[in-house]
């Protein structure tokens, strides 16, 4: 009985903290702002690290069914693309330009994802690889379009011409900024949320765990493959595009394969056996960049990387994995005093993110 | 005619480094199954250490070539004993951690060596006379070491008990085990012999290109081709890849420009990827 009531109690701590999570997030842009001249660097790093958030939460559906793909830059990088051009060229609205970005990035992951996951384990993560190597090389060596090495500068980007309150331009466009990416976070977790908890994420479980035992149960494997890869790819589409007009311009640069790779470490630091893993990782890692700047900044970088090391080793399922397990074993305990029933082990995930085979 | 003899070199040259490090990626990922993304930062310290060793300590060129390739697999092997040894099984934690120590690795170096490009002068200087065709002496030399290296690891390969019983470890694992092949001392020496490979191509590329922090981020990128066109765990097949994209690279640098060769290499490691994942000489037995 205790372990029911218990069980409800939790449910409605987590709506309460939705909601409080859900207002502080709505405030946010206005107290940071008002808090002080630093506000507006604090809402800089802000933005750019839930566009990286709301990428490596959608990049957790093909890392749930066992694929780590380490060319996810690529799909920003497409829906960057896609969004400036058509905003510049054809002067499509700018929110239009997302979802054209979306849509885009979409079709092509649908195109690229039919052939790339045959591939399994290693050679998958190598194929997305030179994917995401072939579309930024694409984007260095086109002039005329695509502006080469350069890029394109000059992009537009979203105003509001009788100001929020008494904020600047500037602060204005943060502002605006600040909630479509809180959006695209919202959309990505949502639509990984929902895809979780519907039949579909045990589907993608059973892929990691033996694609071929769920191919022999009858199941559609490829579609549910694609829905991943795909549904993945839109989310980043969106948050490539929003970068490049927030910042302005769009060059080569901003989507190598390093930016793949962190889009990856965030899921595998955080912990990629569930939604808040990205999002813990996201919030740790994607801030770096601007934080660990200059020349001073190389200490913090060594113990960066040996940070990384260290967490790898001590806590193989990532940051939320860990808590997940203490939280786990600490109820377990209180459940099975004598005269209780006793809760079920259940298994705690092992490293999600190891292809089966 | 020159031209021609010229670029053949320069291909030839540059096809052996690519050789070198993408050998030393292809046993490391054979035998542990990781993919190491730190293995650019071991071509990057081996390229520190001659200069070192060759300008500050005041060695000859081989003999600072000797001892940074020994100092870097010895590195290597202290690397694989401490943390990757763990993560063996693993790919996403040995990706992410091979990850966490590039990072360490390069600004470690950073912080030894400074953010300046550095010059390694090579002992011999000027052009040879080849049946009357006149080459660099510098690449020449670079490419008989190189040459000498990998006939060694051939040796070693094919010839000794442990190079066996690493081959052995890559075609079967557990087959190997079975016979009394100690998996862990194959790890050791394969991560070992790999980065001491990727500690010689830096050592190699210092003197002709020149010795910086980022030296060994282009070898890696190349290496992943390399391996993928070459078949994942094959050493004839990386040899061949390795000394076709250094064709590539050279002739389509000096026809077309330097973006070219790398979208020609990753189009075709694409195709290779989807049609023929196995290699060029890989055999159709599914590996995954």
């Amino acid at each position: 009985m205790e372990i029911w009531a218990s069980t409800s109690q939790r449910r409605h701590t987590a709506l309460v903290g939705v909601v409080a999570v859900g207002l502080l997030a709505l405030l946010y842009p206005i107290v940071v702002l008002l808090s002080g001249r630093e506000g507006t660097y604090y809402l800089h790093v802000t933005i750019l690290v839930l566009l990286y958030a709301g990428t490596a939460v959608g990049l957790n559906l093909p890392i749930k069914m066992g694929y780590l793909p380490v060319g996810q830059a690529a799909f920003m990088a497409i829906g960057a693309y896609t969004s400036a051009l058509a905003t510049r060229s054809l002067g499509v609205p700018i929110p239009v330009g997302f979802v054209l970005a979306s849509l885009s990035a979409g079709l092509v992951a649908l195109a690229f994802g039919r052939v790339v996951l045959r591939l399994r384990g290693t050679y998958f993560v190598l194929g997305t690889f030179a994917f995401g190597e072939v579309v930024r090389l694409i984007a260095v060596s086109q002039q005329s379009v695509l502006g080469g090495a350069e890029g394109i500068s000059g992009l537009p980007t979203l105003t509001y011409a009788p100001g929020i309150l008494a904020f600047t331009p500037r602060q204005t466009r943060e502002i605006l900024f600040y909630y479509c990416a809180l959006l695209l976070v919202v959309v990505a977790c949502t639509v990984v949320w929902v895809t979780y908890r519907s039949s579909v994420g045990h589907i993608l479980d059973a892929l990691r765990m033996d694609l071929r035992l769920a191919e022999s149960q009858g199941l559609n494997t490829v579609a549910f493959r694609l829905y991943a890869f795909v549904v993945s790819a839109m989310l980043a589409g969106p948050a490539g595009a929003m970068l490049v007009h927030y910042l302005a311009f769009v060059n080569p640069q901003m989507f190598t394969s390093v930016a793949s790779v962190n889009l990856l470490m965030m899921n595998v630091i955080g912990g990629s056996s569930s939604m808040l893993g990205p999002l813990v990782g996201a919030l740790l890692i994607a801030p770096l960049p601007e934080v660990l700047r200059g020349a001073d900044a190389v200490v913090a970088q060594i113990l960066y990387g040996g940070l990384i090391v260290a967490v790898m080793l001590a806590w193989p399922t990532g940051i939320v994995g860990a808590l997940q397990a203490v939280l786990h074993r600490a109820r377990w305990r209180r459940a099975s005093r004598p005269g209780e029933p006793r809760l079920t082990g259940e298994t705690v995930a092992g490293e999600s993110a190891t292809p089966g085979s | 005619m020159s031209v021609v003899a010229q670029l053949l070199v320069n291909a030839i040259t540059l096809g052996l480094i690519y050789v070198l490090v993408s050998l030393g990626f292809n046993i490391v990922f054979g035998i542990m199954d990781v993919i190491n993304f730190a293995h650019g930062m071991f071509v990057m310290w081996g390229g520190f250490l001659v200069f070192s060793l060759a300008v500050g300590a005041g060695l000859g060129f081989v003999p600072a070539l000797v001892l940074a390739t020994v100092t870097v697999g010895v590195g290597g092997l202290l690397i694989e004993r401490g943390v990757l040894r763990r993560v063996v099984g693993r790919p996403a934690a040995g990706l992410v951690i091979t990850l966490g120590l590039s990072i360490m690795m390069q600004n470690i170096a950073l912080a030894v060596f400074g953010p300046d490009p550095r010059a390694v002068p090579l002992p011999v200087d000027g052009a040879v006379d080849v049946f009357g065709v006149v080459l660099p002496a510098q690449r020449l030399l670079v490419a008989g070491v190189a040459l000498v290296a990998l006939g060694l690891l051939y040796v070693f390969l094919m010839r000794t008990n442990a190079g066996r019983a690493l081959r052995a470890v890559a075609q079967d694992p557990e087959a190997a085990a079975l016979q009394g092949v100690d998996r862990n001392r194959m790890y050791a020496l394969s991560f070992g012999l790999g980065t001491a490979l990727a500690g010689l191509a830096g050592a190699l590329m210092g003197p002709l290109l020149s010795v910086n922090l980022g030296m060994g981020d282009d070898p890696l990128l190349k290496a992943f081709v390399v391996v993928v066109i070459g078949g994942l765990g094959s050493i004839s097949g990386t040899a061949a890849a390795g000394m076709l994209l250094g064709l590539l690279d050279s002739t389509t640098q000096y026809f077309v420009g330097a973006g070219a060769a790398d979208l020609v290499a990753f189009g075709a490691m694409v195709v290779f990827l989807l049609v023929r994942p196995q290699g060029l000489f890989g055999s159709t037995e599914e590996r995954s």
